[in-house]
């Protein structure tokens, strides 16, 4: 069934229409309330809240709007809630990023892609909580600044100028990676 | 796409994965949707607004409190929305004192999120005890037993300590006289306040007997039930059982202006959790700066909101003030897409001098409709010195 249609079943109190738009959404919820928190299961409390909230809210969703900014405006909300309440957004980089190893190659070029990729991940880390957030949902769920704009509920030249900034310091820690590097 | 973008694009796409399981996931949302739906239906069927308020009319009015008339407000048709527009005008300028003098206002914020089980009972006993020092007391006792070395300024005339003392306490058992929710007619809720002095400067009882108090379970997230500042489990047989009341509460509300809502919008229901009025009693943080300090010239305890994530000085027509943006839970449904505005006005005692503070929440509907907790709202607050 269509989005829209279930949607307006959910708007008529039919939770078991929920449960399509929940398994539709679910997996892309739990990971970006994890790239915002860094912790899995604050990540998975979050996405279950932001679902049970998103069901009792559905029925001031506008039928005819993209759902997903929506949802994820929800998501984004409860993840950050739960970190503060747990004191657990964490800042630091401790996990390293996995590199898919390409058969043709050489160990030298995996490590020196992984190294990139690392200090990437500890840039967007280091990113604060509003840059992080705009990077997670422009390049993680793929979302327009209008859309990013929706989720956040701040005006798009906010989102733009954010995104802006947010490149910046992450282009200049690779800068950093490439004189070290070289 | 530049490379940046596509390295950002791979670098979230590989971090980690998932390993949870949709399934329990979507059992416990659904149980939770469930649950809460049979909480509202509860709510509108079982107890309705327009009954909430005359319960609490009857209960204030016991009290003798300066009170205004609290409108008997019926849900439109049609609608599950309610306004709470009660207004309280606490006769004792200081929180503390107000505490202690209408311990109603301890369990009333937690009545205003109405969002769950009403309880009016009444104190039919209360009983003096003493309880014995705790572990904490005799261990600090015991390690002050060594004498400072004979050098040591304070040996000369050092005594031993004397011993811990036995705490006063007292314990009021409050007999449940209108309930809802299943929970019997004559269940009985114990609560227990420590340091009862009379007349000697020490804390006055907060209960009385034969007064009538409203109680304000709450349900917990392991399905038994707290009640507004002090705490008190439901049992599985019915029974409300213990509560300490901590000497902590001073928050209340003076005055609820009721929900206000974008022109040509739905009403919008609105409520204080507990927990953001007697946050500090419940051991959660209180008024709190970005750098960990409280905001310059907010008395700590004025207010008690979790988080406060951020401040910032303001002038304001009558002098400074301190501006704030909070993390606020608090309990909101509104019911219709737009910004929504609930005014808290509190007095607050400050140098003698009284002095109004208005919270204004700028609430947006951003999917946290009918959830009893929702955070992220600003929260604006103001104060200014008293009128030269």
């Amino acid at each position: 069934m269509e989005e829209q249609a279930l949607i307006e079943k959910c708007q008529s109190g039919d939770a078991k229409a929920f449960e399509p738009l929940f398994h539709a959404h679910l997996q892309m919820a739990v990971k970006t309330a994890y790239l915002i928190v860094r912790d899995w299961s604050i990540a998975e409390d979050a996405a279950q809240e932001a679902f049970v909230r998103a069901f009792e809210s559905i029925r001031a969703f506008r039928l005819g709007r993209p759902f997903a900014p929506w949802l994820y405006r929800i998501v984004v909300n409860e993840a950050k809630r739960l970190a503060a309440k747990r004191s657990r957004l964490a800042t630091t980089a401790q996990d390293s990023v996995e590199v898919l190893v390409a058969d043709t190659e050489t160990p030298e070029a995996t490590v020196s892609r992984r190294e990139r990729r690392d200090m990437l991940w500890r840039a967007i880390l280091a990113l604060n909580d509003d840059h992080r957030v705009v990077i997670v949902l422009k390049y993680f769920n793929h979302f327009s600044e209008a859309e990013i704009a929706t989720v956040l509920g701040l005006p798009q030249s906010r989102v733009k100028s954010r995104l802006y900034t947010a490149r910046q310091r992450l282009a200049a820690s690779l800068g950093d990676w490439k004189e070290v590097v070289l | 796409m530049t490379d940046l973008d596509k390295e950002i694009e791979g670098v979230l796409a590989t971090q980690g994965e998932w390993k949870g399981s949709p399934e329990e996931v979507w059992q416990r949302v659904e149980g939770k949707i469930r649950r809460r739906q049979q909480r509202k239906k509860w709510q509108l069927s079982a107890l309705g607004a327009s009954v909430a308020a005359a319960v609490l009319v009857a209960v204030l009015g016991t009290k003798g409190l300066n009170l205004a008339t609290i409108p008997n407000r019926t849900p439109p048709a049609g609608t599950d929305t309610v306004e709470l527009p009660p207004v309280f005008a606490p006769p004792v300028d200081d929180p503390a004192n107000h505490a202690r003098a209408n311990p109603l206002f301890n369990t009333l914020p937690g009545f205003l999120s109405h969002a769950q089980v009403v309880l009016v009972g009444q104190v039919v006993s209360e009983t003096d005890i003493e309880l014995p020092p705790t572990a904490d007391q005799w261990q600090t006792y015991y390690a002050s037993q060594t004498p400072p070395p004979p050098d040591h300024p304070k040996a000369q005339g050092w005594r031993p300590p004397e011993p811990p003392s036995p705490t006063p306490a007292k314990v009021f058992t409050i007999q449940v006289t209108e309930g809802t929710k299943g929970i019997a007619t004559g269940a009985t809720v114990t609560m227990q306040q420590l340091n009862v002095t009379y007349a000697n400067g020490g804390p006055e009882p907060l209960l009385r007997l034969g007064e009538q108090y409203l109680l304000f379970p709450r349900e917990t997230k392991t399905g038994s039930y707290e009640v507004g500042a002090p705490y008190v489990t439901l049992r599985e047989d019915g029974r409300l059982h213990v509560v300490t009341l901590s000497q902590g509460v001073a928050g209340y509300l003076q005055e609820l202006d009721g929900a206000e809502t974008a022109p040509g919008l739905a009403k919008v229901r609105f409520a204080v959790r507990a927990e953001a009025i007697i946050g500090t009693a419940l051991g959660k943080v209180g008024l709190q700066g970005a750098d960990g300090e409280p905001p310059s010239g907010v008395p700590f305890d004025m207010v008690h909101f979790p988080r406060f994530v951020g401040t910032r000085s303001v002038c304001t027509e009558t002098g400074t003030g301190v501006r704030g943006i909070a993390s606020y839970e608090s309990s909101v449904w509104p019911q219709a897409a737009g910004v929504h505005e609930v005014r808290l006005i509190r007095r607050v005692s400050l140098a003698g001098q009284d002095h109004e503070t208005k919270w204004v929440f700028q609430v947006e509907p951003d999917g946290s409709v009918g959830g009893p907790v929702r955070s992220g709202s600003d929260l604006s607050l103001s104060r200014c010195p008293p009128r030269q």
